[in-house]
């Protein structure tokens, strides 16, 4: 509870990044965070049930590289995002046999595969 | 996906160029720490009238075909989301080749890590390191706070519901890995 306490001093009331979040009462932000949380998985389940599995596969994959290039240069997400789109459009049918090779190396190693 | 006859994909290309110059002349335009490709994407969206999704693949389609037109694309990105906020100027001052090398290493990289990450540990931990990344960036666009506070935030709520998040998860994962149909290659 402290170290969420302060990192919410730090990261949010000093810096006034998200103050509508910071200031609620904890209950009313862990009914938040519930919310997001159920609600992001619903969103899974349904890209599962209605596209293809390397579909969410890949937009999983590749929101996840978008937030590592982010981190690593020291950008926002949404210039990450768009410096990746501009390599894999330039590398189209590279990056997608990259990412469908690793899509089915997870798949082909899971114990639920039967 | 949008039924991308050529008669659309010429009006998105025109107005794509249009906006990509308005930007590059008067980049305030884009106003505080507001988005430049989203800003392009709505342009597409309002002057086309379809759907953010249609606007979207239209933009994807016009950017994959002409390579020119995806470089002033990005060009106008680096210039609003990096030079003028001082974000990651170490990176736009590079050559066009050696930012390509870059991104061309952190893709390879990540996913390099991804699957020694399945073979080491299981897929389980690599996909649920996937899903809990996918909804820290969920809380952290929708708080509008650093991605490093939504983690934090994540990991605090998933602590005190322990178990109800981990079946949650769980749940998820099997549902992914259980699901059949991947593209052919």
């Amino acid at each position: 509870m402290k170290t969420v306490k302060s990192m919410e001093n730090i990261h949010m009331k000093q810096k006034m990044m998200g103050v509508t979040f910071a200031i609620k009462s904890k209950e009313a932000k862990d009914r938040y965070l519930d919310s997001q949380f159920k609600n992001a998985l619903d969103e899974l389940f349904a890209d599962i049930a209605n596209y293809r599995v390397d579909v969410v596969f890949r937009k999983l994959i590749m929101s996840y590289i978008a937030l590592e290039i982010a981190q690593n240069l020291g950008i926002d997400y949404h210039a990450a995002t768009e410096e990746l789109y501009y390599y894999m459009r330039k590398r189209d049918e590279e990056t997608r046999a990259a990412l469908l090779k690793l899509v089915r190396s997870i798949i082909d190693r899971s114990k639920y595969r039967s | 996906m949008a039924n991308l006859d050529d008669r659309a994909r010429s009006s998105a290309e025109q107005i794509i160029r249009a906006e990509i110059t308005r930007l590059a002349d008067n980049p305030s335009i884009v106003k505080g720490n507001g988005c430049a490709a989203c800003h392009v994407l709505f342009k597409v969206k309002e002057a086309m009238q379809v759907s953010e999704q249609d606007a979207a693949d239209l933009l994807s389609e016009v950017l994959l075909d002409n390579q020119p037109l995806n470089d002033e694309f990005i060009s106008m990105v680096e210039q609003i989301h990096m030079r003028a906020r001082m974000m990651g100027v170490t990176f736009a001052i590079k050559t066009r080749d050696a930012k390509d090398r870059y991104i061309d290493a952190n893709f390879k990289n990540t996913l390099s890590e991804l699957v020694s990450d399945a073979s080491v540990y299981g897929t389980e931990i690599a996909m649920r390191k996937l899903v809990l990344s996918h909804i820290a960036l969920n809380i952290a666009q929708n708080l509008g706070i650093d991605y490093h506070a939504a983690t934090e935030e994540l990991y605090y709520y998933m602590r005190k519901n322990d178990m109800q998040t981990h079946d949650e998860m769980m749940q998820s994962i099997r549902s992914l890995l259980t699901k059949r149909g991947v593209e052919k290659p």
